[in-house]
C-alpha cells in the first residue's frame, strides 16, 4: 500500500489530547540551536557548516521521536492508580539500554551528533523518554555503535521491534 | 608548584576536592581483594559458600562453562565474573587475545542459549547473548534491590585468521527508581558496594595490586563542547591506565569538577571500560584507543585530547601507583585548567 508522505508524517507525529489533534508537543527548550545554525565547538575543534546542519537536523529528528511516542498514553489506570503503560514506546525496551554505551562515538566538534540528550544533561540520570528519542534518531539513520559488547546491536534490534509494532498500530 | 597543590592526600577530601558526590561510607568488601597471578584456570577450588561444585575452565581453543538454570544463573555468573572466568588479564572472562577464536563462538552461543530476562529488579539477572554475527556480544545485568550492575563483554576477531584480536569489557552500576507517575529512571552511580562485590577485581586498587605500575597513564578532564558549563553539566574526567607489555588498558570514568582554576576528578570509581590484546603485539595509546567507545569515554575519535598524567599534573605514574594502590581511598587528582584547550 502506498501512503503519501504528508499522510504518514501527520499520522506518526500527531496525537490526541482533550479531543484535539495535536501536531506538536515535543520540546527542545534547552537547546537554542534548533532553528539556528550553531558553529559552537570545543576550543581547538572545528564545527563545519555541514556538521552544524547535521546536528540541528538530528535534534529535530530526536524531537520527532518524542512526538511519535506521544501517540500513546504513557500512564494507564489500574486499580484506580496511574501506572506506566507497558505498551508505551518508552517502556518497551530493556533497562540494559539505559547506559552511555552503544551510541556512535562522539565526533570532535559535534559531541551531540548522535547522542542528543546524554545523561550528563540530567545529572547522570537516564530518562527513558530521552534514551528512546535518541534511539529513534539512530533508527531513522541506522546509526548505532558497532561495539563488541553488542549494546549498539541491541539498540538496533529493540528499535526495529518497537517501530515495526507501533507503525502497524498507526498506519492502515 | 608544590606536590600538595596537585593532589589531595587527606583521606576524606570531599570538601576540598569536591568528591562528596561519589563517596560511599561502606567499607570495601575484603573478598574483592585479588586475582592472584597463580590463579588456576579452573574455578573448582573456589570456596564460596554453596558454589564448590561449579566448574569453569578455559583452554586456548575452547571454553567450558557451567550448566545454568533459571534458578542458579545469578549465583553462578556472579562467581564467573568475580573471578574473571578463572584467568588473568589479558585473558578476559576465559577468552584470550591472540588465541583461537573457537572459544568466542562457544562463549557467545552459551550466553545466547541462556538468554533470560529477570522478573523483577530485586534479585534477578538479565542475560542478553550474542546478538548478531557482526556485532555480537554478551550483556549481563545483575539486579539487587533495584541496583543494576551491568557488564558488557565482547570479542573482536581478526578476519580470516581464526584468532581473537582484542577483547572488551564495560562495567557500570546504576540505581533505579520511579518518578511520581511510576515511570522508571536510572541514575549512574560512581561507587557502590554491589559493584565491588561483582567486579571488585577490576577496581583501581586491585588492578594496581595485581598488575603493578602501569606503563603509562593518560587523562582527559574537560567537556567535549563549549556552551555547557561545568556547573550545569556533568562532563567526564577519564583516566586510562595502559599496561603495554601486559596487553591491556583500563579506563576509569569519573566526572570533572571545576574549582579554583583546577579540574578535579577522583579516579577510584566503579565505572570502567577495559580492552585487552595480545601483549606480543606492540600497541601504543593511539592504537589501543581504537578499541574503546562510549559517549563518556576514550575512543579513536578523541584520543588526541588525552594527555599523559605527568605532563598535566605534578604526579608521576609511580606517584599515582603509590597513592591509589590503597583500596577505598577518596583521593582526587587535579590539573590546572589552563593546561587544557
Amino acid at each position: 500500500m502506498h501512503l503519501s508522505l504528508e499522510f504518514t508524517f501527520h499520522k506518526v507525529i500527531s496525537f490526541q489530547y482533550n479531543g484535539k489533534t495535536i501536531t506538536d508537543g515535543a520540546c527542545a527548550c534547552g537547546v537554542p540551536d534548533v532553528v539556528t545554525v550553531s558553529r559552537l565547538a570545543r576550543k581547538g575543534d572545528v564545527r563545519t557548516d555541514q556538521m552544524a546542519q547535521d546536528i540541528n537536523r538530528n535534534n529535530i529528528v530526536h524531537e520527532l521521536g518524542h512526538m511519535f511516542a506521544n501517540n500513546w498514553k504513557r500512564d494507564i489506570i489500574v486499580d484506580n492508580k496511574d501506572v506506566p503503560n507497558p505498551d508505551h514506546p518508552y517502556n518497551m525496551y530493556s533497562s540494559a539500554l539505559l547506559t552511555e554505551n552503544g551510541w556512535p562515538d562522539p565526533i570532535p566538534g559535534a559531541s551531540l551528533m548522535w547522542r542528543q540528550h546524554p545523561s550528563r544533561m540530567d545529572n547522570n540520570t537516564f530518562d527513558r523518554g530521552e534514551v528512546f528519542a535518541d534511539m529513534f534518531l539512530g533508527w531513522v539513520f541506522n546509526e548505532f555503535a558497532n561495539d563488541p559488547a553488542g549494546v549498539g546491536a541491541l539498540r538496533r534490534v529493540e528499535m526495529d521491534r518497537i517501530m515495526n509494532t507501533k507503525l502497524q498500530e498507526l498506519l492502515p | 608548584m608544590k606536590h600538595k597543590d596537585f593532589i589531595c592526600i587527606i583521606l576524606n577530601c570531599a570538601l576540598l576536592a569536591g568528591c562528596s558526590w561519589i563517596l560511599n561510607p561502606q567499607v570495601y568488601p575484603s573478598e574483592t581483594s585479588s586475582i592472584e597471578a597463580s590463579t588456576p584456570l579452573g574455578l573448582s577450588s573456589t570456596t564460596a559458600t554453596g558454589m564448590s561444585n561449579i566448574n569453569i575452565t578455559a583452554t586456548p581453543d575452547e571454553i567450558s562453562l557451567p550448566i545454568l538454570s533459571q534458578d542458579n544463573a545469578k549465583e553462578v555468573l556472579t562467581l564467573f565474573v568475580k573471578n574473571n572466568g578463572g584467568c588473568k588479564l589479558p585473558c578476559l572472562m576465559g577468552l584470550t587475545p591472540g588465541e583461537n577464536d573457537k572459544a568466542v563462538y562457544a562463549f557467545g552461543t552459551y550466553f545466547q542459549k541462556h538468554s533470560q530476562t529477570s522478573k523483577n529488579q530485586i534479585n534477578g539477572i538479565d542475560i542478553v547473548g550474542h546478538l548478531d554475527e557482526n556485532s555480537g556480544g554478551t550483556l549481563l545485568v545483575f539486579w539487587e534491590n533495584r541496583i543494576r550492575v551491568q557488564i558488557g563483554i565482547g570479542a573482536a576477531l581478526v578476519d580470516g585468521s581464526g584468532k581473537i584480536d582484542h577483547m572488551n569489557m564495560t562495567g557500570s552500576v546504576y540505581q533505579h527508581h520511579d518518578d511520581i507517575h511510576g515511570n522508571e529512571i536510572a541514575t549512574l552511580l560512581y561507587q557502590h558496594p554491589y559493584f565491588e562485590n561483582i567486579l571488585g577485581s577490576f577496581s583501581l586498587a586491585n588492578i594496581l595490586a595485581v598488575y603493578g605500575e602501569p606503563s603509562e597513564i593518560w587523562i582527559m578532564p574537560f567537556p567535549l563542547d563549549n556552551g555547557y558549563s561545568y556547573d550545569s553539566s556533568k562532563y567526564p574526567f577519564d583516566f586510562v591506565l595502559l599496561y603495554q607489555n601486559k596487553g591491556f588498558a583500563i579506563e576509569y570514568i569519573t566526572r570533572v569538577i571545576e574549582e579554583d582554576g583546577y579540574l578535579t576528578g577522583c579516579p577510584d570509581v566503579d565505572y570502567v571500560q577495559l580492552s585487552t590484546w595480545n601483549p606480543d603485539e606492540d600497541k601504543n595509546f593511539d592504537d589501543v584507543a581504537q578499541y574503546f567507545s562510549g559517549t563518556d569515554s576514550l575512543s579513536g575519535a578523541n584520543a588526541d585530547f588525552f594527555k599523559p598524567l605527568q605532563e598535566v599534573t605534578a604526579l608521576s605514574v609511580k606517584d599515582f601507583y603509590k597513592y591509589f594502590i590503597v583500596p577505598g581511598n577518596d583521593r582526587s587528582i587535579r590539573t590546572p585548567k589552563n593546561k587544557w584547550p
